[in-house]
C-alpha cells in the first residue's frame, strides 16, 4: 500500500503524490472499516437481522476508494472527486447515503484547496458537516451527523494553531470517538438499547482509518477503541432527549441554471422554510423544506433558475391544480421500479404494473446504481422509484437525482404502503397526478412485521428474549412473544382499534403451511370481521409483513 | 307529433320507464356458440347470467343489423316524422354505424337525426330519459340536439368489476389494459377491484382498490362530490341487494323519480362479467 513513509515525508509529498496520499488514506479506512463491520451492524436500537449500517458504510466507503484509486488523473482534485462520485453511485441505505454526503463535501473542500494538509483537512471535515447535514430531511443529533460534526470542530481548533496534517486528522478521530460514546445522550432509545450510535461508530472508524493510513500503521495492531465494555458504560449514564418539530408542507424541487450556489439559495429559503436541505451542484440542485407558503418558496427559486419536479405534500385540491398547470410534466409514457425483498412480493407489483425490480430491502439495501440500472432499464420517459424500505428511501431519492430520466420517488417505508401506492397508479393520466395520489395513498395502510429477535434487549420499556417473535407495528416495536400468532394475541385490542377491513399476509421465506394457517387463524380471531388474504412474499427474515388496511 | 326518441339495449333503461317515455329501444344480440339472442328480448337477464357462469365458451355481441333499424324507424315513423336516435358511444360498438347508415336509407318525408352519446349503460340511459322528457314536454329537434350535447360533458358512467377477464376477452379493454399489469399470472392471486370509467366514449382505468366495500365506497363518495346531480342510476349484472344498498345511499342527492335501479343486460353482461356494479349520473 503506501509508499510514503513517517510523517516527516507526509509534509514533503505535494500535487500527484498527495493525490496518492489520499488513496492510500481511505484504502486503509476501508480495510478499517471492513474489519469492523460485523461490530457496526450489531449496533442496532430495533433487534432485527438487517441491522446493516456497517456494511452499508462498508460497500459506500469501498466504491469510494476504488474510485479514486482507478481515476486516471492522479492529481488530488480529481482524485477526491472521483470519490465522491463513487460514494454518491455506490451509496447504500441512509447511512451510505450520507457518508456519500459526507464525503461530497469532503472532496469539495481538498479539490478548492488543491492540497492537502492540516488546514485543508479541517476545513474539509467543515464542509464535509454541511453536506452531511443539508442531505438530510430532518437532522437528528445523536447520529453520524453530530460525529462528523464533532470531529470537524476539534479538526478546526487543532488547525488554527498548526498546519500539521496528522496532528489534525488525530485530533478529529479523537474527538469522534468522544461523540460516539455520547450518542446515548442524545438519543434516549440508544441508551435504552444498550448501543451508541452504529453510523456514528463508522465515521469515527473511517477517521481512525484514514489516520492509520496516513501513518502507515499496520491495522489490527490496536483493536478499535469502541468496543462493548466502554459502550456497556455509557448506556448506563443519565440522560436527555431530543425533540424536533416539523411545519408546514413538505415542499421539495429541482433548479436547473447556471453557477448555482447552494448556500445562497438555502439561505434564501430558510426564511420561509423549515428543516430545508439543499443539495447538488453548480447547474443543478435539489431543494427540500417544511414550509406553510410552499409556492413562495418555489417563486423565490425561480429568480435562481429553471425550476421542476415540484413536489408538495399535504396539498389541498386547489394546490394540486396549480401544481398541474405548473409543473413539467407531460403524459408520455411513465414506468415504475420496484425494489422487493421477495420473489412472491416482486410478483404482486408486477400484477399492478411495475415494470421493473431491485431485489433487496431488510438485509440488503441496493445501490443508487443498481436503482438507477432499473430506471435506465425501463423504455418510459419518466419513471416512478418505490423503495418498499424505510432505509432504501434516501438511496432512491438520490438515484432520482443523478438518472438521465425524470424520476419521482414515491417513498414508501415498507411493503404494504408500497403496494398500497402501486396500486393507485394509472397509467393513463400524468406523471405528477400519479406521484399524488400514490404518494396520498401511502397512508391508507398499515404494516405489521413479524420477525425473530436477534439478541435480548429493552426498547422503550418492551423486554425482548433473543429468539423471540417480535412484531413491529407501523415501525414501533410493539411486542416480543414465543411465536408469531401469539405477537397477534398480544396486539389484538391494538389491531382492533386500527378500524381495518383486510388484512393481506406476505409470507416469509421457509414458513411452513401449518405456520401459516396458525397465524392467519389468530389474525381472524383478533379482528372479526377482518378479511385476511395470505400469499407467499418469499421475503428472509421476516415471517411475516401484514398489510392492514 | 312531436320528436321520438330511439337508443339501443346498451342504455340498461327499465322496460316501463321506456314505455312510458315512448322510448323504442333496438336491441343488440349476443351469441352463445351460433345461438343468437336479441339483448333483453329472447334472453333474460337472468338465464344469460347462468348461461355467462355456466358456459365454457364466452358469447360474443354484435349490434343491430341496419335492416334492424331501418325496421324501427319505419314503425316509429308511423306516428312521427322526426326521430331522435342516440347511442352506445362508437369507439365501444358499431352500432351508431348501423343506425346511421339506416337514418341515410330512410325514405318518404321522415327525418332521423343520429347522435353518438360517447357513453353506454346508465350514462347512455341518463341522457336518453332526459331527452325523452323534453320531446314529450315538446321541445324542438335542434332544442332537443343541444340538450343532449349540453348533457355529454356531465354524464359519467364508472363500473366496479369483480375481474378484468371478461372485458379483456370481449376486446373492448382499451385503456383500461394498463389494469392488466406486467404479471406472468394475468390473473394474480393478488385480489384487486378494478373500477373503470367510460369518459370520451371509451373505458379508462379509474381508481384500484382492495376490497368490494371499499369500491362501493368509492363510486358512492364520487357521486357526493359531485354537486347539483340531476339523473343518476345504479345497475348491476348479479348482486341486486348491494346495488340497492348503494342506490339507498344516492337518494339524499338526487330525486326519488330521478334515481333508476337497473340491470346490465346481456351485452354489457358479456363485457363486465358477474359481479359488475354500475353507477351513472348527469348534472347536465
Amino acid at each position: 500500500m503506501t509508499s510514503v513513509e513517517a510523517s516527516d515525508t507526509i509534509e514533503h509529498v505535494k500535487g500527484s503524490d498527495k493525490g496518492s496520499l489520499v488513496v492510500d488514506m481511505f484504502e486503509t479506512a476501508t480495510r478499517w472499516l471492513e474489519a469492523n463491520a460485523a461490530h457496526v451492524d450489531s449496533l442496532n436500537v430495533f433487534p432485527v437481522p438487517d441491522g446493516d449500517t456497517g456494511t452499508n458504510m462498508l460497500f459506500t466507503l469501498r466504491a469510494a476508494s476504488k474510485a479514486a484509486a482507478e481515476c486516471p488523473d492522479p492529481g488530488i482534485g480529481p482524485r477526491v472527486r472521483a470519490l465522491a462520485w463513487g460514494a454518491l453511485m455506490e451509496a447504500r441505505g441512509n447511512s451510505g447515503v450520507i457518508l456519500s454526503q459526507i464525503l461530497r463535501g469532503f472532496a469539495d473542500g481538498i479539490d478548492g484547496a488543491g492540497k492537502l494538509d492540516g488546514r485543508s483537512m479541517a476545513r474539509s471535515l467543515s464542509l464535509a458537516t454541511e453536506s452531511a447535514y443539508k442531505g438530510v430531511e430532518r437532522p437528528v443529533e445523536g447520529t453520524m451527523l453530530t460525529v462528523i460534526k464533532d470531529a470537524a470542530r476539534a479538526a478546526e481548533e487543532s488547525a488554527s494553531t498548526n498546519d500539521d496534517l496528522e496532528a489534525v486528522l488525530a485530533e478529529a478521530a479523537r474527538e469522534a470517538e468522544a461523540s460516539v460514546l455520547r450518542t446515548p445522550e442524545l438519543l434516549p432509545i440508544l441508551k435504552e438499547a444498550g448501543v451508541v450510535d452504529a453510523g456514528g461508530h463508522g465515521v469515527f472508524l473511517i477517521l481512525e482509518g484514514a489516520l492509520k493510513g496516513l501513518r502507515n500503521e499496520t491495522l489490527g495492531e490496536a483493536p478499535p477503541a469502541i468496543n462493548r465494555e466502554a459502550i456497556a458504560r455509557v448506556s448506563m449514564m443519565g440522560g436527555g432527549e431530543s425533540t424536533e418539530q416539523v411545519y408546514g408542507h413538505c415542499t421539495q424541487f429541482i433548479i436547473r441554471g447556471e453557477s448555482l450556489d447552494s448556500g445562497v439559495i438555502r439561505a434564501a429559503v430558510s426564511g420561509i422554510g423549515e428543516s430545508t436541505v439543499v443539495v447538488g451542484n453548480r447547474e443543478l440542485v435539489r431543494v427540500h423544506t417544511h414550509s406553510f407558503a410552499p409556492y413562495e418558496v418555489v417563486d423565490l427559486c425561480r429568480g435562481f433558475g429553471e425550476v421542476s419536479q415540484v413536489s408538495v405534500q399535504d396539498m389541498d385540491a386547489q394546490h394540486g391544480a396549480w401544481l398541474g398547470a405548473t409543473s413539467d410534466g407531460q403524459s408520455g409514457s411513465i414506468g415504475i421500479v420496484a425494489v422487493v425483498p421477495g420473489p412472491g412480493i416482486q410478483e404482486v407489483f408486477a400484477s399492478l404494473g411495475v415494470g421493473a425490480f431491485v431485489s433487496g430491502g431488510q438485509s440488503m439495501n441496493p445501490s443508487v446504481a443498481q436503482i438507477v440500472e432499473a430506471v435506465d432499464s425501463l423504455a418510459a420517459e419518466s419513471v416512478i422509484v418505490v423503495p418498499n424500505n424505510k432505509n432504501v428511501v434516501l438511496t432512491a431519492q438520490r438515484a432520482a437525482e443523478v438518472a438521465s430520466k425524470r424520476v419521482e420517488v414515491v417513498a414508501a417505508r415498507n411493503v404494504p404502503q408500497g403496494v398500497a401506492g402501486a396500486l393507485a397508479f394509472n397509467s393513463t393520466i400524468e406523471l405528477d397526478e400519479n406521484v399524488e395520489s400514490m404518494r396520498s395513498a401511502l397512508e391508507d395502510v398499515y404494516c405489521l412485521e413479524i420477525t425473530r429477535a436477534v439478541r435480548a434487549t429493552s426498547v422503550e420499556g418492551l423486554r425482548v428474549r433473543e429468539g423471540d417473535s417480535i412484531g413491529i407495528l407501523n415501525g414501533e416495536l410493539t411486542a416480543a412473544c414465543s411465536e408469531p400468532e401469539e405477537v397477534v394475541q398480544e396486539l389484538g385490542g391494538k389491531l382492533e382499534g386500527l378500524g381495518i377491513s383486510l388484512a393481506t399476509v406476505y409470507c416469509g421465506e421457509g414458513v411452513g403451511y401449518d405456520e401459516r394457517n396458525r397465524f392467519v387463524a389468530e389474525m381472524e380471531r383478533a379482528v372479526p370481521s377482518l378479511e385476511v388474504e395470505a400469499l407467499d412474499g418469499g421475503q428472509p427474515h421476516y415471517d411475516f409483513i401484514v398489510s392492514l388496511e | 307529433m312531436g320528436v321520438r326518441i330511439v337508443t339501443d339495449s346498451t342504455s340498461d333503461l327499465p322496460a316501463e320507464a321506456c314505455q312510458d317515455l315512448d322510448i323504442t329501444v333496438v336491441p343488440l344480440t349476443v351469441m352463445f356458440g351460433d345461438q343468437g339472442y336479441r339483448d333483453g328480448v329472447d334472453l333474460s337477464a337472468d338465464e344469460f347470467y347462468k348461461k355467462l357462469i355456466e358456459s365454457n365458451r364466452l358469447p360474443t355481441t354484435s349490434q343491430p343489423s341496419v335492416g334492424a333499424f331501418a325496421e324501427a324507424y319505419k314503425e316509429v315513423a308511423k306516428e312521427t316524422d322526426e326521430i331522435l336516435s342516440i347511442h352506445i358511444s362508437g369507439k365501444l360498438s358499431q352500432t351508431y354505424n348501423s343506425a346511421r347508415l339506416a337514418a341515410s336509407e330512410m325514405e318518404g318525408g321522415s327525418k332521423v337525426e343520429v347522435m353518438d352519446s360517447l357513453q353506454v349503460s346508465l350514462g347512455l340511459g341518463a341522457i336518453v330519459i332526459t331527452a325523452a322528457r323534453a320531446a314529450k314536454d315538446g321541445a324542438s329537434m335542434d332544442e332537443l340536439k343541444q340538450l343532449v350535447a349540453n348533457m355529454m360533458p356531465g354524464t359519467r358512467t364508472l363500473a366496479l368489476l369483480e375481474t378484468l377477464e371478461y372485458l379483456a376477452k370481449g376486446g373492448r379493454i382499451g385503456k383500461v389494459q394498463a389494469y392488466l399489469g406486467n404479471s406472468l399470472r394475468p390473473l394474480s392471486i393478488f385480489k384487486v377491484i378494478p373500477i373503470v370509467e367510460v369518459r370520451d366514449g371509451e373505458a379508462h382505468p379509474f381508481e384500484r382498490v382492495r376490497t368490494r366495500r371499499k369500491g362501493l365506497d368509492r363510486l358512492i363518495a364520487e357521486a357526493q362530490g359531485e354537486g347539483g346531480i340531476k339523473m343518476a342510476g345504479v345497475a348491476y349484472s348479479t348482486n341486486r341487494e348491494e346495488a340497492e344498498s348503494v342506490l339507498e345511499s344516492l337518494r339524499p342527492l338526487v330525486k326519488t323519480e330521478n334515481l333508476v335501479l337497473s340491470r346490465f343486460g346481456p351485452v354489457l353482461g358479456t363485457h363486465l362479467g358477474p359481479g359488475a356494479l354500475g353507477l351513472g349520473f348527469s348534472t347536465g
